[in-house]
C-alpha cells in the first residue's frame, strides 16, 4: 500500500511541483512562490494531457500506449522544468523568509485553516451519491479496464462509436492515468482523494488570487479567504452552483471547470486589467485557456466569451487595442478545439 | 423568442433557488462600481460582471448558445462565469477594512457571516451527503453483489434493479448491463427488459426470456420481489445462486462459468431460500 501512496503522492505533489518550476521562474518576481509554483504546475501537466492525449483518443489509440507517451514525457518536462527554472525556487523561498505575520492576521488564518480541513475531512468521511459518476468514474475505470478511451459506454459496457463530445475533454482519461501509474483503485482515488487534493487547489488559487487582489496586506488576504470559504460552505442554495459542484463532483472536469480554471483564469485576467502580464504570464494564460479545453466542452464555448469581453472591455478603458491580439493568440486552443468539436461532430 | 426568455428566466431561478446570492452579487457590484477607484477591479468586478450577466439575459446570444454550442441543459453554466464568491469576498473585506473601530469591525464582520450563512445553504445539511461506506464513496450493497457477479479474467452481463444501476461499474467494470443508468433518465432509451425488471409483480418469463435475447448471465432481483407467470424463475435455464444484501443472484444455466459459480456457492445455499412465485396460469 506504502508503495502506491507514494507514487501517487509522486503523481500529485512532486510532479506538478517540479512541472510548475519553470513558468513561475519566467513570471514577474510578485508571482513567485511555493502556492504559485505547485498551482502552475497542476495546469502544466492539464494543459499537457489535453494537447498529448487527445491526438490519442481521436485517433482510437490504446490507453496503454497514452498512459506511457504521457508518463515518459510529463517525467521529462518535469525535470527540464526543475533544472532550468530552479531559481525561482530561490526567490519564493527568500519570499517566504521575508514574510511576517501582521497584527490580527493569526486568528483570522488560524480560522481559515481549520475551516478548510474540516472540508477536507468532510470529502474523506462524507459521501455523496452522484448519478454523473455513472458516466465520468465509469469512464475512468472502463479505460483503464478495456485499454481504449471512450469507445465503450460506460454506463453499461457495450462497444460503440467514439464519443466526440466528451473525448475532446478528457478529465476521466488524465484520472485513469493517475489509477494506472499508482496502481489504486479509480473510484477511492477520485472520491477519497482528489476529492480532497482539488478542494486544497482551488483554495490554493484563491490564495493566490487574493494576493493580487490585496497586495502586502496579509490579513486582508485571509479575510478574504475566511469569508470565501463560508460562501462555499453555504453555496450549496441549489444542484447547479460552482460551490455545490466544488463538494460533491471535485473530481468531475465540470466541476473543475467554475471552481478551479475559472479563478486561475481570474488571476491572469486581473494581470490583464492591471498591465502587469510578461512573457510567464501570458504562458500561464495560455495553459489555462489549454486547460479549460482539458476540463469540459463548456470551458472550449465559454472562455473565449469571458476573455474575449474583458479584452474588448480593456481595449476601450485603457485604450489597448493590443491587448485583443494578445488575448486572440491565448485562445488559440479554445478556437482550435471548438473547430474540432464541430469537425468531428 | 418569448420562449428563450422564460427558459432563461426559469434557469435562472433554478441556479440563485430562494437565496440571497444574486442580491448580495448586485450589492457587491454596485458597491464596488459607486466606491472602487482601482480601474483593474472595476473593470473584472463591474464592467465584465454587467457584461456577461447581459449577455445570459441577452435572448438572441442565449438562442445561439442553447442552440449551437451548449444546450438548455446547460446554459446555466454561463453564470459560472461570474466567480460570485470572489467579487463578493472582495467587497466584504473592503467594506470591513473601512471601519475605523476595531470592535465596530467584528461586529459587522459577524453579522456579514451570519447573514450569509442565515441565506445559505450549508452543503452538509444536504440529505444527499452522507457519512461514506467505504473508500469508494459506494453502498455497500452494490459492492457485495459486485463481488459475487465477478468471474475472473472475464466480462460478465447482468441486468441489476434500478437502484444498482449508477454504481456496480463504478466499483467493478468487468460487470456489462443490459442497460444502464440512461434507463432512469425519460427519454434517453427505452429497454423493455428494464420496464418488465422494474414492473410490480415481475413476470418470470418476460424478464428470462428478454434476459436470453440480450446475452444476459446473471438477474438480480430484489429479495421478496413478486413473481408471476407460469412458472418460477428458476423453471426458464436462470438457476437461484445466493442471496447478498437483499438481493437474489439467478445465474443463467448456459453461461461458460455457470457450473464453477453454483460450486463455489453451493455451500451457502440457504436451504428454505423460496421463490416468491404466484402461479397465475
Amino acid at each position: 500500500m506504502w508503495i502506491h501512496l507514494g507514487l501517487l503522492f509522486v503523481c500529485t505533489w512532486v510532479l506538478p511541483f517540479c512541472a510548475g518550476v519553470l513558468p513561475v521562474r519566467i513570471m514577474k518576481e510578485e508571482h513567485r512562490s511555493f502556492g504559485m509554483i505547485w498551482v502552475s504546475g497542476w495546469f502544466m501537466m492539464f494543459a499537457m494531457f489535453q494537447v498529448l492525449v487527445v491526438p490519442f483518443i481521436v485517433a482510437q489509440q490504446s490507453f496503454s500506449l497514452a498512459v506511457r507517451t504521457y508518463s515518459i514525457v510529463i517525467s521529462a518536462i518535469s525535470v527540464v522544468s526543475l533544472v532550468i527554472g530552479r531559481r525561482a525556487l530561490k526567490k519564493s523561498m527568500d519570499n517566504l523568509k521575508d514574510s511576517r505575520i501582521e497584527n490580527g492576521q493569526l486568528p483570522v488564518m488560524i480560522l481559515v485553516i481549520v475551516l478548510i480541513a474540516l472540508q477536507l475531512a468532510g470529502a474523506f468521511f462524507l459521501q455523496y451519491l452522484d448519478g454523473d459518476d455513472a458516466f465520468y468514474v465509469a469512464t475512468s475505470l472502463t479505460s483503464e479496464h478495456m485499454d481504449t478511451m471512450y469507445r465503450f459506454t460506460p454506463y453499461y459496457g457495450a462497444n460503440g462509436e467514439l464519443d466526440i463530445r466528451h473525448a475532446l475533454s478528457p478529465v476521466p482519461i488524465f484520472m485513469a492515468w493517475l489509477a494506472r501509474v499508482s496502481g489504486i483503485h479509480v473510484t477511492i482515488l477520485c472520491h477519497s482523494y482528489i476529492s480532497m487534493l482539488f478542494l486544497l487547489l482551488m483554495y490554493m488559487i484563491y490564495f493566490q488570487v487574493a494576493k493580487r487582489l490585496f497586495p502586502n496586506q496579509k490579513k486582508n488576504q485571509w479575510l478574504f479567504l475566511l469569508f470565501l470559504s463560508i460562501w462555499y460552505l453555504f453555496g450549496n442554495v441549489s444542484i447547479y452552483t460552482a460551490e455545490s459542484f466544488a463538494f460533491t463532483r471535485t473530481w468531475q472536469g465540470k466541476s473543475m471547470f467554475p471552481n478551479l480554471v475559472i479563478p486561475y483564469l481570474f488571476l491572469w485576467m486581473f494581470c490583464m486589467a492591471k498591465d502587469e502580464m510578461d512573457i510567464g504570464e501570458w504562458a500561464m494564460l495560455f495553459l489555462t485557456t489549454l486547460a479549460a479545453t482539458f476540463t469540459t466542452s463548456t470551458g472550449i464555448f465559454t472562455v473565449p466569451i469571458l476573455l474575449g469581453t474583458e479584452a474588448v472591455i480593456i481595449a476601450v478603458v485603457k485604450k489597448k487595442a493590443m491587448v485583443v491580439v494578445q488575448t486572440v493568440a491565448c485562445l488559440v486552443p479554445c478556437l482550435f478545439f471548438g473547430m474540432l468539436y464541430l469537425f468531428l461532430k | 423568442m418569448t420562449e428563450v426568455i422564460q427558459t432563461t428566466i426559469d434557469i435562472y431561478k433554478n441556479y440563485i433557488g430562494n437565496s440571497m446570492m444574486a442580491v448580495l452579487l448586485m450589492a457587491a457590484v454596485l458597491y464596488l462600481w459607486v466606491t472602487e477607484e482601482k480601474k483593474e477591479i472595476k473593470i473584472l468586478f463591474v464592467y465584465l460582471t454587467a457584461a456577461v450577466g447581459a449577455l445570459f439575459f441577452f435572448p438572441v446570444f442565449a438562442y445561439i448558445a442553447m442552440h449551437v454550442f451548449l444546450d438548455k441543459q446547460v446554459y446555466y453554466r454561463i453564470i459560472w462565469l461570474v466567480p460570485m464568491g470572489m467579487i463578493v469576498s472582495y467587497t466584504f473585506v473592503k467594506v470591513v477594512t473601512q471601519i475605523e473601530r476595531k470592535r465596530r469591525r467584528i461586529v459587522v464582520s459577524v453579522f456579514a457571516l451570519l447573514f450569509l450563512i442565515q441565506t445559505g445553504s450549508l452543503i452538509y445539511l444536504n440529505p444527499m451527503v452522507t457519512p461514506r461506506e467505504n473508500l469508494y464513496h459506494l453502498p455497500a450493497e452494490d459492492i457485495a453483489v459486485a463481488d459475487v457477479l465477478h468471474v475472473d479474467g472475464r466480462n460478465v452481463k447482468a441486468v441489476v434493479p434500478a437502484e444498482l444501476l449508477q454504481f456496480i461499474r463504478q466499483y467493478d467494470p468487468s460487470i456489462e448491463l443490459a442497460y444502464g443508468r440512461e434507463a432512469l433518465v425519460d427519454g434517453w432509451s427505452s429497454n423493455p427488459l428494464f420496464e418488465c425488471m422494474e414492473a410490480n409483480p415481475v413476470r418470470s418469463y418476460a424478464i428470462t426470456d428478454y434476459s436470453r435475447q440480450q446475452g444476459v448471465e446473471y438477474i438480480v432481483l430484489r429479495t421478496g420481489t413478486p413473481i408471476v407467470g407460469g412458472n418460477p424463475i428458476q423453471k426458464y435455464q436462470f438457476t437461484y445462486l445466493t442471496t447478498v444484501e437483499n438481493y437474489d443472484i439467478y445465474i443463467f444455466d448456459d453461461a461458460e462459468f455457470a457450473e464453477e459459480k453454483k460450486a463455489e456457492y453451493a455451500s451457502l445455499m440457504d436451504e428454505d431460500w423460496e421463490e416468491n412465485w404466484t402461479n397465475t396460469h
